[in-house]
């Protein structure tokens, strides 16, 4: 759904997603609106039997230019200032979200997408297929690789998710705050059995 | 330009893409450090195609815009192997 | 006078060349494959309405959405948007026709037959590629997916790449050198810009994407493995594709915009808000469309200085966007409108890209695009896009338009009504989506309870927006019989389309358009027409024709094959005699506006414009090279331990010696000496021969040393990068024989040797290419 309250949010990443998609779309939102809204405003006031504007546009006329520099440098400064700003406030919730914590109690653990199912390999070698327990409180790092074709490892809840590349490593990682269930599924298109390429992620 | 100086004139630059090749070839022989021959082979073929475009190609004496699209794809070009060597797989973190 | 054509005749529209018929090809054929794809659509929409009844299990469900991206975005809504340019275009810029109509007319053609040589996938075992319309490699390689539809759906693509590259020649070609005297750049409508911008990306965007598909063919029918192997792989099939992929999206969205500026001029009756300022947008937009794509490879784990550099110019894209879409809504300010169906579409298009633009810029943040990776919201965002601004756009046109075309007013009610069921279907059928964004794309079957409501919603929304069309289709099939007669310009436009009667006579203008300052001046010569010329001619088709054949027989059958190869020979040889008789000639245009190409013939510009594309092809495969080469580091043998240095240098001799004889063909030709540019040309084709059979005997060499195609990916990158410029150079040697030929038989006694000259840039840029391979194989 679109928005989630803050006790449906079971843990780290998926706040810091949600205060950066909050951001955009309350931006996004707004300036929609007023874009439309004036939009609408200048196709009612303009409308031809309000309108007492003259008809400048004649068969065979060149029309000559309209508007100037200085509201189209407005149009500039405003889209440009919005849009860069956004951008460098993402910069470091990018090395935030995909930089690799580390600690005594990070918890790693490999995961190998394959047509069509996840395996995952604990510190401890121990191996399961279509089902990961991690602990409440803890950071969890998933190293995903892939043992056949591309693959999108996501844990839709937690807000986070990596692709799964054959003969190399990506990294993410969660750290879970509610126990409870939750869905991993891949999120690229990987042959037939793609739909039922999930996982669950037991927390507790 | 008289038929016999563009006729000289062809086989100068020529003889200079051959010169060009024959030391292409000798610096493999040398042995020169690797950045050094990298450096030294990619320049001198892209001399190579300087000349044969300005010349044999004729672009000093058509329209600039001409230049500009070779140009463009020149931009590219480099912009694809940059972008490509850049983003050639998975960022290594540990 | 000029004869009116047989419109009821078969005949005339196998054989036309003529502009607007081509047009109308066009658009009838990209409307039923507007069709295909809708309906493949809807039928999937149903599925995913009622996971549980399984209507189409996993693979016909991926089949359906393949078939269904790869149909719209190539060959329904594009060449939609290039029935509009073919038609409009030379109307626009007051030239008879296009600069190359036989070229024109093999364009279509080649486009018809490519897309129904991927839709005949769907009947052939296997069936339909199901590997999602971007290809993902190494999905798509044979390991994965064997079937032969995939390799046919990608010769199709092979072909619709050729119909593309020749369209692009002809309409850059038509724009610069054929506008009317006094029609400079800055008076140009906006529609005819925006195709020139198209054409443009289409120049730079589709060669690569030839690279990475040829890349693929060679893996599935000869057992490479550029994709299966981590070395090139996914990141190479990534960024080759995308590479194509990001500008072929504006490729799609550039005329609707053009269009959009257009109607919004005509029917506000005030000059465009800030058109300089928009048309230098486009520009920078196009432009920045080639630095973006990397995009679309967030989740890769790719190194994140590409990564963020290219999420910088993602949203610095957004900056010309969002100047175009403010300087439209500011063309209302003041101004007198006339609500139609042409300008409710335009302004339903603009409305439904400002929220497609909007959340393209959520995509472009790395940290969301996390989760957004392979969602719902892309989707979302996609169609809000492509659909909605471009094909809104489009339908725009196809109103504003539709009384130029037949001469007869369409009903204005229904149009408004089909506007607003179009409308309203859309938006039930994507916003839902937006709401269920996290649901993954591409999926047959779902189990989240929640999100059965939005899809059948989506679904509900998806049928009525389909059925809308119906509205259009009654509408234009009544008012074509009935509607009351146009007259030249219902709309009262400026631009010189309007000038003419509706439809316009096979020659456009029964005048001659002359434009002095901001005044078009229409010269009538006394009531006599300029001769307008048809050529007829049925080669293109067949030639298009020939290639279906063999390229259906190489997937599907071998004495089909056969018989296709000699189709095509036949076809190409009689086009060549045909040419080496000078059958079809078409003068130079004498008075046209031509800045900044003054000295140079529309011929030669085509052939630099073919330069391009082919140096971007090689782009590509460089790039893919340069990609293998870092993956592989120490794996890749110097060149100089694997080949011999001395032969290959002295085999670039070679070649750069046949360069020389052609520069002198070339000279010798400037001055007439028949007899020393026959020898010139002999031996450059003698050199050209030779450097194949050395190339030949090294070839044979290597294999002898277990270098061979498959032995490792450095082998398999030498052999195919090296047979492609062999490719070339026999290609060329074909094209010295024809033009051996055309001097014997005198072809060239009327006029200079063009050809001679024009031959040259092509020989000597395959040469510059043998310069740099030469230098990547063997030497590094
Ligand atoms: C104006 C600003 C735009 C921005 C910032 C933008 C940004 C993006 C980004 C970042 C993605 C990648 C999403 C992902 O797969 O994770 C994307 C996908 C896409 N966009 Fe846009 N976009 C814009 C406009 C457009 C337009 C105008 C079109 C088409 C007319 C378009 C068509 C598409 C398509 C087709 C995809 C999905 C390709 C696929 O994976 O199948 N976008 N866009
Ligand atoms: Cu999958
Ligand atoms: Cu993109």
């Amino acid at each position: 759904m679109l928005f989630k309250t803050i006790l449906e949010i079971p843990g780290e990443p998926a706040f810091t997603w949600y205060s950066l998609f909050q951001l955009y779309f309350s931006l996004g939102f707004a300036i929609g609106v007023v874009v439309l809204g004036l939009m609408f405003y200048f196709i009612y006031r303009y409308r031809e039997d309000r309108s007492t504007e003259s008809e400048d546009i004649k068969p065979g006329r060149i029309p000559t230019e309209r508007g100037n520099l200085k509201v189209i440098l407005g149009f500039l400064g405003i889209t440009a200032i919005v849009l860069y700003s956004l951008t460098i406030y993402s910069i470091p919730l990018t090395s935030y979200i995909e930089d690799v914590p580390e600690g005594d109690d990070v918890i790693v653990i490999d995961v190998i997408g394959f047509q069509w199912g996840w395996r995952f390999i604990y510190p401890n070698g121990t191996e399961s297929v279509g089902e990961v327990k991690v602990p409440v409180g803890k950071t969890v790092v998933f190293r995903v690789t892939s043992l056949d074709i591309l693959h999108n490892f996501k844990i839709r809840d937690f807000r986070t998710g990596v692709d799964a590349v054959p003969g190399a490593y990506t990294y993410i990682w969660i750290s879970p705050h509610e126990p409870g269930e939750y869905i991993i599924q891949c999120y690229e298109l990987c042959g037939v059995g793609h739909a039922n390429m999930v996982a669950k992620l037991i927390v507790g | 330009m008289e038929a016999e100086n563009i006729i000289k004139m062809y086989t100068l630059i020529w003889v200079l893409l051959v010169v060009f090749t024959i030391v292409e070839v000798m610096m493999i022989a040398m042995a020169f450090p690797p950045v050094f021959i990298l450096l030294g082979v990619i320049g001198l073929a892209s001399l190579k195609a300087v000349f044969i475009a300005l010349y044999y190609q004729h672009l000093k004496y058509d329209d600039i815009a001409i230049s500009w699209f070779y140009l463009m794809a020149l931009f590219f070009a480099i912009f694809i192997v940059i972008v490509f060597t850049g983003g050639s797989g998975v960022w290594p973190i540990q | 006078m000029v004869e009116k054509p047989d419109y009821y005749s078969i005949k005339h529209w196998l054989t036309t060349t003529n502009h607007k018929d081509i047009g109308i090809l066009y658009l009838f054929t990209s409307l039923y494959f507007l069709m295909v794809g809708g309906s493949l659509a809807l039928l999937f929409r149903l599925q995913l309405a009622f996971p549980w009844l399984n209507i189409l299990d996993a693979s016909a469900y991926n089949q359906a959405v393949t078939m269904h991206g790869l149909i719209m975005v190539l060959w329904a809504v594009s060449p939609l948007a290039f029935a509009f340019a073919n038609y409009l275009v030379p109307l626009q810029i007051g030239a008879r026709d296009l600069a190359f109509p036989r070229l024109n007319a093999l364009s279509y053609w080649l486009y018809l037959f490519s897309g129904l040589l991927a839709a005949v996938t769907f009947f052939i075992p296997g069936g339909a590629p199901d590997v999602g319309w971007t290809y993902y490699a190494p999905l798509s390689t044979a390991r994965f997916s064997p079937q032969p539809g995939v390799t046919l759906a990608g010769l199709a693509l092979v072909m619709l790449i050729a119909s593309v590259t020749v369209s692009t020649i002809n309409f850059i070609v038509t724009v610069a050198t054929m506008r009317a005297p006094g029609l400079g750049w800055s008076k140009i409508p906006m529609f005819t810009w925006s195709i020139l911008f198209t054409v443009l990306l289409m120049l730079f965007a589709f060669s690569p994407l030839a690279a990475g598909v040829l890349l693929l063919a060679v893996d599935r029918v000869f057992g490479t493995a550029f994709y299966t192997s981590p070395e090139g792989g996914t990141f190479l099939w990534g960024h080759l594709f995308w590479f194509f992929g990001h500008p072929e999206v504006y490729i799609v969205l550039m005329p609707a915009l053009g269009i959009i500026g257009d109607v919004i001029e005509t029917f506000t009756r005030k000059p465009l808000f800030g058109r300089k300022y928009i048309l230098l947008s486009m520009a920078a937009a196009s432009f920045i469309s080639f630095i973006v794509y990397v995009h679309h490879m967030f989740n890769t784990g790719m190194h994140p200085i590409v990564r963020e550099v290219m999420s910088l110019t993602t949203e610095s894209i957004s900056v010309p966007f969002g100047i175009i879409m403010l300087s439209f809504i500011f063309s209302l300010y003041k101004a007198k409108i006339k609500v139609t169906t042409p300008f409710l579409f335009a302004i339903g298009s603009i409305f439904l890209f400002i929220i497609g633009g909007i959340t393209g810029v959520f995509n472009s943040s790395i940290p969301l695009n996390h989760l957004i990776r392979g969602t719902y919201w892309v989707v979302a965002h996609l169609h809000y896009a492509m659909v909605g601004a471009t094909l809104f756009g489009l339908l725009a046109g196809l109103y504003y338009w539709y009384p130029k075309m037949t001469g007869r007013m369409y009903n204005e009610r229904l149009g408004k009504i089909h506007f607003a069921i179009a409308f309203i279907g859309f938006n039930v059928l994507y916003l839902p989506m937006f709401i269920i964004y996290d649901m993954p794309r591409r999926v047959y079957t779902y189990s989240v309870p929640e999100w059965i409501p939005f899809n059948q919603l989506e679904t509900l929304g998806g049928y009525i927006f389909g059925i809308s069309f119906l509205l259009l289709v009654y509408n234009f099939y009544k008012s074509y019989r009935v509607g009351a007669p146009a007259g030249n310009n219902p709309w009262g436009g400026w631009s010189l389309e309007w000038l003419t009667q509706s439809p316009p006579p096979p020659h456009n203008f029964d005048f001659e358009p002359v434009i002095t300052g901001d005044q078009v001046t229409l010269y009538t010569n006394g009531g006599q027409p300029e001769p307008h010329i048809e050529h007829m001619t049925s080669l293109p088709m067949y030639l298009s024709l020939g290639v279906f054949v063999t390229f259906l027989g190489f997937v599907i059958s071998t004495p089909l094959f056969i018989i296709g190869v000699i189709l095509t020979l036949a076809v190409l040889a009689k086009w060549m005699w045909s040419d080496v008789l000078n059958k079809f000639v078409i003068p130079e245009p004498v008075k046209s506006e031509r800045w900044p190409f003054e000295n140079t013939s529309k011929l030669k510009l085509g052939v630099w414009i073919l330069v391009i594309t082919e140096a971007m092809l090689f782009a590509g495969l460089i790039g893919a090279y340069s990609l293998i080469r870092v993956n592989m580091m120490g794996e890749w043998p110097p060149g100089p331990l694997v080949h011999d240095v001395r032969l290959g240098g002295i085999n670039t001799i070679v070649l750069l010696t046949s360069s020389l004889t052609v520069a002198l063909a070339v000279a010798y030709s400037k001055f007439g000496n028949e007899r020393n540019i026959l020898l010139s040309l002999l031996a450059s084709l003698g050199l050209a021969g030779l450097f194949i059979g050395i190339k030949a005997i090294e070839w044979s060499e290597l294999f002898a040393e277990g270098f061979t195609l498959t032995s490792s990916l450095a082998a398999s990158t030498y052999y195919v990068l090296t047979s492609v410029h062999a490719a070339h150079v026999l290609g060329g040697m074909i094209v010295m024989l024809y033009l051996i030929t055309k001097v014997l038989k005198g072809g060239y006694k009327s006029g200079g040797y063009e050809g001679v000259e024009n031959f040259g840039i092509y020989w000597h840029f395959i040469d510059i290419v043998w310069i740099f391979l030469f230098a990547l194989f063997y030497l590094l």
